[in-house]
């Protein structure tokens, strides 16, 4: 069994975040930066199946040279492999450019994979859409908000995912991409004695070169995408304290919930 | 540095910082207002393996070096000064083992050291003697197949919760430093005799207090390393103890400073923050200078250490410089909280009680001047 985990280094959400005014993007020159929350996800259930079925695991990530901390970190969580995709030509690729890198990244070097997972989206873009990219571009099935690991049997995957009003068991042939959903499974903290060796070990680089795409579909030239204009939601909250003892409170309560069920 | 011992560092203190936040800060007030040794973390740390950070694949340690060793301290120091007491004595008594133990003494109890599965404790301090070590009146006497051990030990860190104790002890009453041996005793050893706990200013968190020997017989082989020796083994395991000081003295900085930045621009008198006024700015820049130079000492001494170089000399202007600029950082930290700052509501008070604590132990601010002043006059 052979898995491959999408890996992205975003900002760190916890701090203050700016917008660039002129690209409409997240800037993110000096803010500090995370594995994102949902691959962190993907990772600890790539690793479940690592133990489960002794499979191979490899992290790829594509972003700038600096991107390379968060594969150092997959490493010394327990990823066997990492592979950063990362030239000058893919800056300013979008979604449609990014699934096309991402995906002849993964022929290239695991042609026979059994399982892509990737976090269901990144918090920093939140267009959740290079999971189900990358596997129309491969020609995979697509199992979108998973929440628990994987079953595997006899080369099919039953996943459990959830939906906009519940729960639903999928099965699906593999191999298959899996976007990963807020799951039950703690990330494990990395192990002292795992971060000499992740620090020393090889990361390849993957180039526009050794990939052997064209120039015109990568990068600002192969994005379409544009970001027109941003708005921020507007959030209307009020908080009413309430006092009294429980049953006012409750009576309070029951009260404010008729008043706003009516305005709604 | 290399490139991967950078990647390494990164990688160390991004680990560290992350347990620690949701590990250890939620619990690092309640362990000072209640004075608990905080087993469930310590536990935690171990399963990380966060005391062997620098010790020997071998052993079971991660087998990095000096650089990873202050990082974790520091950042320890950063949220509980207490923990980070509690690993930096664990190791005082540990490198004496490390280093000069024989094979198969080191085979019994360096690996539950390293993973942190047992705890130790040093004793080279008694109730008549701290600076003066040289003096203490501990004594081991040799018989046929055994150590005698009698005398008290008192301020151990971690008295009440190891496994392990690494006591100093006279081996030849009348030749002063070079009289003095080193020993492993055993928690279980019915001539041991765990005493009080001290209720303690500030470290609250950590374990401290008395033990008696009386009686105590060891094994010979529980003798660490060449008889008379202990001293400077004492000594040695001291140099890199106070490198350790020198890390929680940042830890602490850096907390000060963080805790101060935040107010200052957020409290606001006569009619804007406080962070706009010279007087709070000089005391937040004073903090920024002494944080640079700490971590440029500690920098330097640890490149020291790495490369197998003597540091004594180095390490003891660190512990002096960086331990009083972090109990003039906390002082600072509570002046810029003003009434706030007096409360312990807000963590800057337990800050400058922790601080205190690393202008005495492990050689006062007395004692190393002496030392460097002596040198320099030579
Ligand atoms: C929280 C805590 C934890 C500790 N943990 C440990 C531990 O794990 N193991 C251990 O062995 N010890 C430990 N100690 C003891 C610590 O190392 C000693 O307290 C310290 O070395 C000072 O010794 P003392 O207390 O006997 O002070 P003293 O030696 O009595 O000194 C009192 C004062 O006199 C000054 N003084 C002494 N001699 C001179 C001189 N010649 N010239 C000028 N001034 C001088 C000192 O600087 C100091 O200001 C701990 C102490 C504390 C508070």
């Amino acid at each position: 069994m052979k898995i491959v985990v999408l890996v992205k280094q975003v900002p760190d959400l916890s701090g203050d975040i700016k917008i660039d005014p002129k690209t409409k993007n997240l800037d993110r020159r000096d803010s500090s930066v995370v594995i994102n929350p949902y691959d962190l996800q993907a990772l600890t259930l790539a690793l479940q199946l690592k133990q489960q079925f002794n499979a191979e695991t490899c992290a790829i990530s594509m972003g700038p040279q600096k991107a390379e901390m968060a594969l150092y970190e997959c490493l010394a969580m327990g990823i066997d492999e990492a592979v950063l995709i990362s030239d000058r030509a893919f800056v300013g690729s979008d979604t449609l450019a990014t699934t096309l890198i991402i995906a002849q990244a993964i022929r290239k070097k695991i042609p026979d994979v059994t399982m892509i997972l990737c976090g269901k989206h990144a918090v920093d873009a939140e267009t959740g859409i290079v999971g189900p990219g990358v596997a129309e571009r491969m020609g995979l099935p697509c199992v979108s908000n998973v929440c628990e690991c994987p079953e595997i049997k006899n080369g099919k995957a039953r996943v459990r995912r959830q939906s906009d009003t519940g729960y639903q068991t999928v099965s699906c042939a593999l191999p298959a991409v899996f976007t990963i959903a807020e799951t039950s499974s703690e990330p494990n903290y990395i192990h002292m004695n795992n971060i000499k060796k992740a620090s020393n070990a090889h990361i390849e680089t993957m180039t526009l070169a050794s990939l052997q795409l064209e120039r015109s579909k990568v990068g600002i030239e192969g994005s379409p995408t544009v970001v027109g204009s941003l708005n921020l939601v507007e959030m209307n909250k009020e908080t009413v304290m309430l006092t009294g003892d429980q049953k006012e409170a409750a009576c309070r309560i029951a009260a404010l919930l008729q008043k706003t069920a009516k305005g709604v | 540095m290399n490139q991967p011992e950078c990647i390494q560092n990164e990688l160390l203190r991004k680990t560290v910082r992350q347990f620690i936040e949701n590990e250890i800060e939620p619990h690092a007030k309640e362990m000072d207002l209640t004075g608990e040794f905080p087993w469930q973390v310590i536990k935690k740390m171990a399963k990380l393996g966060m005391f062997g950070v620098a010790i020997d694949e071998s052993w079971g340690g991660a087998g990095m070096n000096a650089d990873a060793e202050v990082i974790v301290l520091e950042e320890l120091a950063r949220s509980s000064a207490s923990v980070a007491l509690t690993l930096d004595a664990h190791n005082l008594a540990l490198y004496p083992i490390y280093h000069h133990a024989d094979e198969a003494l080191k085979k019994r109890v360096m690996k539950s050291l390293a993973t942190g599965e047992k705890l130790c404790a040093f004793g080279l301090t008694e109730p008549g003697c701290g600076s003066d070590a040289a003096n203490i009146q501990c004594t081991a006497v040799k018989k046929q197949d055994h150590y005698v051990l009698n005398g008290q030990k008192a301020w151990l860190t971690n008295f009440s919760v190891s496994d392990y104790y690494v006591i100093a002890a006279k081996t030849d009453r009348s030749a002063g430093a070079r009289g003095v041996s080193l020993f492993l005793v055993e928690r279980d050893n019915p001539g041991l005799h765990i005493g009080q706990e001290e209720d303690k200013f500030g470290m609250r968190g950590s374990n401290t207090g008395e033990i008696t020997l009386e009686n105590c017989e060891i094994p010979l082989e529980n003798l660490i390393g060449i008889e008379n020796k202990g001293f400077a083994y004492a000594m040695e395991t001291l140099d890199i103890g106070r490198m350790a000081i020198g890390a929680i003295a940042i830890g602490i900085i850096v907390r000060a400073l963080e805790e101060a930045k935040a107010y200052a621009q957020q409290r606001a008198a006569f009619g804007k923050p406080i962070a706009k006024y010279q007087a709070v700015q000089f005391m937040i820049a004073d903090m920024e200078i002494n944080l640079f130079a700490s971590r440029t000492m500690l920098r330097n001494v640890v490149a020291k250490r790495n490369r197998g170089e003597n540091i004594t000399q180095d390490v003891a202007k660190l512990k002096v410089f960086s331990s009083e600029a972090a109990t003039k950082a906390a002082l600072d930290a509570i002046q810029i909280f003003g009434g706030n700052g007096y409360s312990k509501e807000y963590p800057v008070e337990r800050l400058m009680r922790d601080a205190k604590l690393l202008e005495i132990g492990e050689g006062t601010t007395q004692i190393l001047r002496m030392l460097i002043g002596a040198n320099t006059l030579r």
